[in-house]
């Protein structure tokens, strides 16, 4: 990430550019794509601050989606708690067991961790869709209220339009953001970093490593949560069926095709699949999944550093090296 | 006055192997002591046990007078031992200068307050400043913006160095500092070790090339077998029959 | 009631061992998760199903096709896919998801998305053991699954190749120099592990009804169990197994079935906080 002027100026414009575009696309199928990409793009950032920092996958995501959103639904719903605690709440019940999980299983070699997230989310869509009592199972929760905040008595704000509901998620994203950059930025940056490129010599330097995977896994859970939360209150409905591997693999993808350790990859990821997945609906899905099931196979074998790393290498071919 | 570094009957087995057997030594303050012995000898096991790397089956280590023998490597790290690896260890996709800032992560302060609103400047300059001892010390000035990739192997070793002295160790372990380098190489080192030795630090340090260990340290242990068979100046470990059996036909003599 | 627990247990187990069996050699030798496995697993249950329905011919036949079946794919994949990603350094488990969703919407495609039942006339009796019920069919997979995983011990243990796949699946370079040609084991434990899943798949289409999601479930099982018994021990599949098959059927009986999957998570979250390595282990992970 370079920092100078000319870098905060574009980050500036662009800023502003996300900030009218509701304004500027005024049909509904857009406003819906800007809601549901910018929800995507919370994932696929806080999948990026586990691959681009530390080097490591999770292919159980959604799962932690599904566990925010059913938390901040039920929250919600049954105990009749005021949404932004809600939707906090259940990002820190996914972050918890992201911490949970992450404890014993971030000891393990690299790829051990990844089977432990893919089996977990499994898991919790198993959860989802058994723990009737709880969770209603198989069909779902309904009739998800729009979110309401009370900014203060008297007053609250509701945000059943879609584009108020984008002007949220991009608060959130915002704030995502935000933490991202800090990453590059903090010394727990720098820790990461070096459990990236090379644990044991971050070992050596007094990094305690463990601790940070967990803490890193701790937030890119939570923030899954959040972004299900979001999910939640805007489609209206959630059920075992909306938080599955094949989203987890989606997400995934994202990030790789994105190019991870930037904010920019997860952010392009997100907005091309989507579209993309967009007009796959125009295509038999199960021809769709597919071609995504190839196209998949092809990325990993061929671009693994994703459209990002296309970039450096452009960059890197424009100076001559 | 506490002892410095005290190993006691330390012992490793792996399966039925015998890695290392009722290994004992003490380590002087500011003194050189340099680890010899023929390969599979047990040194990098050594090495691993004391910096935390591998738990020993048997025997303690103390150091400063707290008992290190079950810390892990940053615990270990932050009592002031720090080490580099046989198998050259350096971020290879940073720079010259963000390899040494990693270094120095011991002397950055974190914590929330931190992460979000980010470091005083005056914190920020202090490690600037660190990294720029550094660099001048192994003198990398030329290229602290060169990607560790790029270097040349002997300079990729002064490197590890560079990047082990930002968390200011108290005791730096060397794991075959001269291993590949050739003799202009190999001089450079030893100028950079002996002012590190003279700004402090205690240097414990194992490899094959006799010569530089020899003319380097002030003394030196042998083991063989996972066994010390000998310990002393230079000048007595030349002479010492045991030592010069089991090197026979491997020694890298003057 | 415990003693009918324990007998759905114990079936329960045979099929999530004989599928942790397969997924262990993978797992063991070539160092990847093979997710693809659940596709295969749903392949011989639909390959048995289409043989021995639309052929009309015997079962048994309908189930060695399915093997067949099974194991060609499993070598298919590992020969185009995951030999050039070990090759390139690259994910191997992407590679893996990306072969399931092919093998799952192309059954889909041609299968469409009804759950087919299928009515084994053979072996429908009911034996009666210590109070509890199961059907000759059903113990017969026990007894096989058996002898299934005594035979592949026996073949790893005394076999040449058995003895070349474990010095691969202990120490790839070693083996090298010794001169086992790598490439060759990992195809033949490609077609042995994937034909144990076709096999597993094609033996319970008759007792469940299954779609072309089938198995994912038991894959998710299949990998607890092999995490938790330690991999390269055979032993520990079998002692993982058991501990899923019957936990999860006492958890449904006693509790509720609600809660079986929970079985599943609690073991996994607890062997990898006690013992990562496996209780039966040797490497460490």
């Amino acid at each position: 990430m370079k920092s100078g002027r000319g870098s905060l100026l574009f980050s500036l414009l662009l800023t502003a550019i996300f900030c009218v575009l509701p304004l500027i696309f005024t049909s509904n199928l857009i406003q819906h794509l800007l809601v549901i990409i910018g929800i995507t793009v919370i994932l696929v950032l806080s999948l990026d601050m586990i691959l681009g920092h530390a080097g490591l996958i999770s292919l159980g995501h959604a799962g932690f989606m599904g566990l925010g959103a059913y938390t901040c639904v039920l929250l919600v719903m049954k105990y009749k708690m005021p949404f932004l605690v809600s939707l906090l709440s259940g990002a820190g019940f996914a972050g918890l067991l992201g911490g949970l999980i992450g404890y014993p299983s971030l000891r393990l070699r690299g790829h051990y961790f990844v089977i432990v997230t893919f089996i977990c989310g499994i898991i919790f869509t198993l959860f989802f869709t058994n723990l009737v009592s709880i969770t209603k199972g198989p069909m779902g929760i309904p009739g998800i209220p729009s979110p309401q905040i009370t900014i203060v008595p008297g007053w609250s704000i509701s945000f059943k339009s879609k584009a108020a509901y984008y002007y949220l998620v991009l608060a959130f994203i915002f704030l995502t953001i935000y933490v991202k950059h800090q990453l590059y930025h903090s010394r727990m940056g720098k820790a990461l970093l070096a459990i990236r490129e090379d644990e044991d010599l971050g070992r050596s330097l007094g990094i305690n490593t463990h601790a940070y995977k967990v803490g890193i896994f701790m937030i890119s859970t939570a923030f899954a949560g959040l972004a299900g939360g979001l999910y939640a209150h805007y489609i209206r409905f959630i059920g075992p069926d909306s938080f599955t591997m094949l989203h987890s693999f989606y997400f995934f993808v994202m990030n790789l095709i994105g190019g991870s350790g930037t904010i920019a990859g997860p952010v392009i990821g997100a907005l091309l699949l989507t579209v993309i997945d967009e007009l796959s609906q125009l295509l038999q899905p199960a021809l769709a999944r597919i071609l995504f099931g190839v196209f998949l196979i092809l990325v990993i074998l061929y671009m693994p550093k994703g459209i990002m790393g296309l970039k450096t290498l452009w960059v890197s071919q424009m100076k001559g090296e | 006055m506490v002892d410095f570094l005290v190993v006691e009957n330390l012992s490793k087995n792996f399966g039925g192997f015998a890695a290392l057997s009722a290994v004992s030594f003490k380590l002087e303050r500011g003194e050189i002591l340099g680890l010899v012995g023929p390969n599979g000898a047990g040194k990098t096991t050594l090495f691993n046990i004391i910096t935390g790397f591998l738990r020993p089956s048997g025997g303690s280590i103390h150091f400063q007078g707290r008992d290190i023998t079950h810390l892990s490597p940053h615990e270990i790290a932050r009592m002031g031992i720090v080490r580099t690896f046989q198998l050259n260890k350096i971020f290879l996709h940073l720079t010259v200068e963000e390899n040494i800032r990693i270094g120095c992560y011991l002397h950055e302060k974190g914590g929330p307050r931190r992460f979000f609103f980010g470091a005083p400047s005056e914190e920020k300059e202090y490690l600037d400043e660190k990294v720029r001892k550094i660099i001048h010390l192994i003198g990398f000035e030329g290229f602290k913006k060169k990607m560790a990739e790029d270097l040349p192997y002997g300079d990729q070793k002064l490197l590890s160095i560079g990047i082990s002295l930002g968390a200011e160790p108290t005791l730096l372990l060397l794991d075959e500092p001269f291993a590949g380098m050739n003799p202009v190489e190999t001089g450079r080192c030893v100028s950079l070790l002996r002012r590190i030795m003279e700004q402090g630090t205690t240097l414990f340090l194992v490899d094959h090339n006799m010569r530089a260990v020899m003319g380097f340290c002030d003394r030196i242990m042998v083991l063989n077998f996972g066994k010390k068979i000998a310990e002393g100046k230079p000048a007595e470990i030349r002479e010492n029959p045991e030592v010069i059996t089991s090197y026979l036909g491997s020694i890298k003599v003057a | 009631m415990f003693p009918q627990i324990l007998l759905n247990g114990l079936f329960s187990s045979s099929i999530y061992c004989q599928v942790a069996l397969g997924l262990t050699l993978i797992l063991g030798v070539m160092d990847i998760a093979d997710f693809a496995q659940g596709g295969l697993y749903m392949l011989g249950a639909f390959v048995a199903f289409l043989i021995a329905k639309s052929w009309g011919s015997s079962f048994l036949f309908a189930i060695c096709v399915a093997i067949l079946a099974a194991s060609a794919v499993g070598i298919i994949n590992n020969i185009i896919v995951y030999q050039p990603a070990l090759k390139r350094g690259a994910n191997s488990l992407i590679a893996a998801l990306g072969i399931l969703l092919v093998i799952q919407n192309l059954a889909l495609l041609v299968f469409g998305p009804d759950y087919q039942t299928f009515q084994l006339r053979f072996g429908q009796a009911k034996i009666e053991i210590f109070g509890g019920t199961i059907t000759l069919y059903k113990s017969i997979i026990v007894l096989e699954s058996c002898l299934l995983v005594l035979g592949v011990w026996l073949f790893l243990q005394r076999t040449k190749i058995g003895k070349a796949i474990r010095a691969v699946s202990q120490n790839k370079e070693g083996a090298a120099i010794v001169g086992i040609g790598s490439r060759k084991v990992s195809v033949f434990t490609f077609g042995v592990g994937s034909a144990l899943v076709g096999l597993t798949g094609a033996l319970v289409s008759p007792i469940y009804a299954f779609d072309v999601h089938f198995g994912t479930d038991v894959i998710v099982k299949a990998f607890t169990i092999s995490i938790f018994g330690g991999l390269g021990s055979t032993l520990g599949t079998i002692v993982g197994a058991l501990v899923i098959g019957i936990g999860e059927n006492i958890i449904a009986g006693y509790i509720s079935t609600e809660y079986s999957n929970l079985m599943t998570f609690v073991l996994l979250i607890l062997i990898l906080f006690v013992r990562p390595q496996g209780i039966f282990g040797r490497r460490p992970i």
